[in-house]
């Protein structure tokens, strides 16, 4: 095969030049691994709530005061339930129960309502057919896989005792463990019935966190808002678009954070470049000299230069890649996880689920392979067109 | 048979305060298996007909022809590769690629032609032999003395079997020694039937005992010449 | 000359090994119907909340001093809610 020498020469001189390719391969491979495991890990959270919203209620409504939220009282869901069109009105009760120890632990405690024939539904989903009443019997809870970890090494195997923030103790056994695969979402979750976690969060029996709604007519929704907004003074509203449209802002690619980010990596990249060319200019100069006068022709000179840019950039890009996706979906993601997910005091380990933003990754690969291309073969072929007197001087 | 003939070759530098004429009227003709020096002090023009029968550089008039080619007028891509077939350099400062190694250096010009490696390594292998460094053909070259880095220069020059060696100022960075074994390879390389030229002001050849043809340059002009009156 | 040669040959193995778990090593199915469950079951998408940073929020207000509030729902409506757990 004649490209045989060509290719045996090719990765020849790679080798022995290492350290011209070295410096720029490992910024980029830096750079290039930052952006993508961001990306991974955006894109994952993206698509697991593009999922979940699913299942998310229509409405939630909340009570605010001085801007925080605060519980609001049953009595509301008389006044709601006047409005029509209005398929399920539920009180949910939730909240953060952080535990006295000396490594405390953040738990989200979450009351349920068994009576509801969708949580009835995914309640055997869950636990495997099991049915609600055997949970129902007795203080029983079900922990999210971190707070079973967290619980089995605190003696608490069998059941924990809370501190309610009135000042009592309650006990609760522990019913079952949710599976590790929806982690990301229930990793530090203790699920009791509603009126056990009002005890717990110290909650009267006629206060609610807050109140969710479905509306089944999706163009009644904007007019029932306005109606929802109408009844309380201190009525916080919060529609299933209004969080969609949240978080789509948060980690689209105009989403600041992303952009910061990009224009980052974009000056790195522009100071590599920079670097790469200026060192092909005086480096390379007498190199491509003596090749033209060996007999190189200006084609041969550019073959030699473009394959040895495109494996370097190939080879740097995937590498980087790969690395990051290892990372995000293989380790998990240490120090980035606590960034995207804003919980100090949950030490939990989530499971990203793995999705791959191939558009985005092809416009990493573009903007970088490019201009860095670019870098190199522009002045490269510059000098090969010139006289190749240069290697007699 | 002339393997080089120059007609007339004419060679201006354009420079910032106007034009230098390097080479005027140079005409001679260079046969087959001929060892030419081209002698001059410094300045006056040598290294610049050397690339011009090279083909690194182009006359600004005259006619040249090398191995029945008329080199002046060839586009570059056909240049490249009458450089690579036909001529074999050795330059001063010897433009060895000083990241790789002897051999790797060797079969550089090889690198475009459609060889197989096979072949290429033994035809470096062949080659060193000829240049005497056969004993250091892995080392890399920045390692290497001023002497071997020549020698393996020898040998890339050799490597495309080249009909006509150019050298310019062999000898110049050598010390005695080492230039007295590099006149033994010029010897070697004439008994192959190569045609060579070397530009010197280095008195060293013409003690020798080669058979060598002189060609005097003075101020771009030929002024002597040890065959052909001029 | 080792590192190099390292990286070309890792490379592609590693990629392909890391498709490889992509493609075959995930019940993705699962993973997202047991996020749905869950959401299903509570009602409450904790995950928007994380990352629409929702959380500093809450965890202010829990520690603030809580004031019970006037409004008392009557008997017949926590019934109406929580059925017979309430009556019983
Ligand atoms: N690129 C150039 N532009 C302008 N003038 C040049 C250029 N190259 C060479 N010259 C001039 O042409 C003349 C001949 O140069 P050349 O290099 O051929 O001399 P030489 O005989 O090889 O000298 P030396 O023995 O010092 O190597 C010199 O005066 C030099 O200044
Ligand atoms: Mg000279």
């Amino acid at each position: 095969m004649q490209n045989r020498l060509f290719l045996n020469y090719l990765l020849i001189s790679l080798l022995k030049e290492r350290s011209r390719h070295i410096g720029v391969v490992l910024l980029s491979l830096l750079l290039i691994f930052l952006l993508s495991s961001v990306l991974f890990i955006s894109t994952s959270i993206q698509t697991t709530i593009q999922n979940a919203i699913k299942s998310e209620p229509d409405f939630v409504i909340q009570r605010v005061k001085g801007g925080l939220m605060v519980p609001l009282p049953l009595s509301w869901i008389d006044d709601i339930e006047d409005i029509r069109g209005i398929s399920t009105i539920q009180p949910r009760v939730w909240g953060r129960y952080t535990t006295a120890s000396s490594e405390p632990e953040t738990m989200l405690i979450v009351g349920i309502d068994p009576l509801d024939p969708q949580s009835n539904r995914a309640f055997s989903k869950i636990m495997n057919q099991t049915d609600i009443k055997s949970f129902l019997d007795g203080n029983n809870m079900i922990v999210g896989s971190d707070i079973a970890k967290w619980m089995d090494m605190h003696y608490a195997k069998k059941s924990y005792r809370f501190l309610s923030l009135g000042g009592e103790f309650i006990s609760v056994n522990r019913f079952a463990t949710l599976p590790k695969s929806s982690n990301l979402i229930s990793g530090d979750m203790v699920i009791v019935p509603l009126e056990l976690a009002q005890k717990i969060l110290n909650y009267d029996t006629q206060n609610v966190t807050d109140i969710i709604l479905n509306v089944p007519n999706h163009a009644e929704w904007s007019n029932l808002k306005s109606k929802l907004e109408e009844l309380h003074y201190d009525i916080r509203v919060v529609s299933k678009q209004d969080s969609i449209k949240a978080y789509k802002q948060m980690f689209d690619y105009k989403g600041g954070f992303f952009l910061a980010l990009f224009m980052i990596v974009l000056l790195a990249f522009a100071m590599i470049l920079y670097q790469r060319y200026t060192q092909v200019l005086s480096t390379e100069k007498k190199q491509i000299g003596i090749l033209r006068a060996l007999g190189w022709s200006v084609q041969d000179v550019l073959r030699l230069k473009m394959y040895e840019t495109v494996i370097v950039i190939i080879f740097s890009y995937i590498l980087a890649v790969t690395l990051a996706y290892i990372y995000v979906f293989i380790a998990h993601a240490p120090l980035l996880q606590q960034i995207f997910l804003g919980t100090d005091g949950y030490s939990g380990n989530t499971e990203w689920i793995p999705v791959i933003n191939l558009p985005t990754l092809m416009s990493i690969l573009l903007l970088y392979a490019v201009p860095y291309f670019s870098a190199v073969i522009i002045p490269v072929w510059r000098i090969a067109v010139t006289d190749p007197k240069e290697a007699m001087l | 048979m002339n393997i080089i003939e120059l007609e007339k070759i004419n060679k201006e530098y354009y420079t910032k305060d106007g034009s230098f004429t390097a080479l005027k009227d140079i005409t001679f003709c260079i046969q087959e298996g001929e060892c030419v020096i081209l002698r001059g002090i410094s300045g006056s023009g040598k290294t610049t007909l050397l690339s011009i029968l090279a083909g690194l550089d182009r006359p600004t008039s005259g006619k040249i022809t090398v191995d029945g080619e008329d080199i002046a007028k060839l586009p570059d891509i056909h240049l490249s590769h009458f450089r690579g077939h036909h001529i074999g350099m050795v330059f001063q400062h010897y433009n060895l690629l000083e990241h790789l190694s002897v051999t790797e250096n060797i079969i550089t010009p090889l690198i475009p032609m459609k060889i197989t490696p096979q072949e290429a390594y033994k035809r470096a292998k062949e080659k060193m032999e000829i240049a005497n460094i056969s004993h250091k053909a892995d080392m890399d070259t920045n390692r290497l003395s001023g002497g071997e880095k020549q020698r393996v220069a020898i040998a890339r020059a050799l490597i495309a079997d080249p009909k006509i060696i150019l050298c310019d100022e062999p000898t110049a960075n050598l010390d005695r020694a080492n230039a007295k074994r590099f006149t033994d390879i010029i010897k070697k390389l004439i008994d192959i039937g190569k045609t060579v030229v070397i530009a010197t002001h280095d008195p060293l050849f013409w003690e020798s005992d080669l058979d060598i043809r002189i060609i005097d340059i003075e101020d771009a002009k030929i002024v002597a010449d040890s065959k052909v009156e001029v | 000359m080792r590192i190099l040669g390292y990286f070309l040959v890792i490379t592609p193995l590693l990629l392909i090994s890391v498709l490889l778990w992509h493609y075959f090593g995930f019940d993705y199915n699962k993973r997202y119907s047991d996020i749905n469950n869950i959401v299903s079951l509570t009602k409450l998408n904790t995950l928007s909340y994380k990352v629409t940073w929702y959380e500093p929020r809450i965890r202010r207000f829990e520690s603030n001093i809580y004031t019970p509030y006037p409004e008392l729902p009557s008997a017949e409506k926590l019934n109406y809610i929580y059925g017979d757990m309430y009556a019983k």
